[in-house]
């Protein structure tokens, strides 16, 4: 949705906002124009950078003529007043997409390793046989059984009990809430 | 200087992981660059506003001030 906000006024001073100047550069020269050749207003400055007209005028000039003097020229979906919240989308995407990508190249990597090695391993199994193999070559290495620190087995303590019991969660759930 | 094995296989597993998954992971890097740029182009936005902003403030300041001399002089007179 497009909208022009009437972001400040004072006496001969008036601020619009139109977010979508951004990359109109030809749409700030025309409003720019527009604007200037109203009775009373002396100077137009516009900044797409930001959206904002900032217009210095008589302190006869409304700031409703000058809003609706850029309508005309912008064609906003809507005109907001001194302080009111823009719109928001109502459409909030499922899935970020910078996950619906990762999951699409873990997918991929995954079916090029049952490729490779003709269905004997996908991702999980290799990653769970590599973190096998680097904690055996280790301890085989070093001769030594060293424990991880406090709050690693913490962590690894509850995620084990919170994969491992999740029916039972589940169920106490249910109970909790009947 | 003594070679750690376990370090050692494990910077060449990565190595060699990396450079076989890297054209998969080619478009999420992309995206996560492109929402960088996109967040700190907004956060610059919005900086720029807030700076519009506190410009309204102080010229609303220096009106009320002015008005308020002109009320002080003509209360005087």
């Amino acid at each position: 949705m497009r909208w022009l906000q009437i972001a400040h006024i004072l006496p001969g001073r008036t601020r619009l906002r139109f977010p979508a100047l951004r990359g109109d550069a030809a749409a700030g020269e025309r409003i720019a124009e527009e604007l200037a050749a109203l009775p009373g207003v002396r100077e137009v400055r516009v900044r797409p950078f930001t959206g904002s007209i900032l217009v210095h005028h008589e302190p006869e000039v409304t700031s409703a003529t000058l809003a609706l003097a850029a309508h005309r020229i912008l064609a906003p979906d809507r005109i907001l007043e001194v302080g009111e919240r823009p719109p928001r989308s109502p459409d909030v995407p499922e899935l970020s997409r910078i996950a619906r990508l990762a999951a699409k190249a873990f997918r991929e990597i995954d079916r090029d390793v049952r490729r490779a090695s003709q269905g004997s391993l996908d991702l999980g199994t290799l990653v769970t046989l590599g973190f096998f193999g680097a904690g055996a070559a280790d301890v085989a290495t070093s001769r030594e059984l060293v424990l991880p620190p406090w709050f690693n087995l913490a962590w690894w303590g509850y995620r084990t009990f919170m994969t491992n019991e999740q029916d039972e969660i589940h169920s106490a759930d249910g109970v909790d809430a009947g | 200087m003594k070679l750690h094995f376990p370090s050692f296989l494990a910077g060449v597993v990565a190595g060699a992981a990396g450079a076989a998954i890297a054209p998969r992971l080619r478009p999420v890097a992309l995206e996560i660059a492109t929402t960088f740029y996109r967040a700190s182009d907004a956060l610059m936005v919005r900086l720029a506003r807030k700076r519009e902003d506190l410009a309204d403030l102080l010229a609303e300041a220096k009106a009320q001030a002015r008005r308020r001399l002109g009320s002080t002089r003509q209360a005087a007179a």
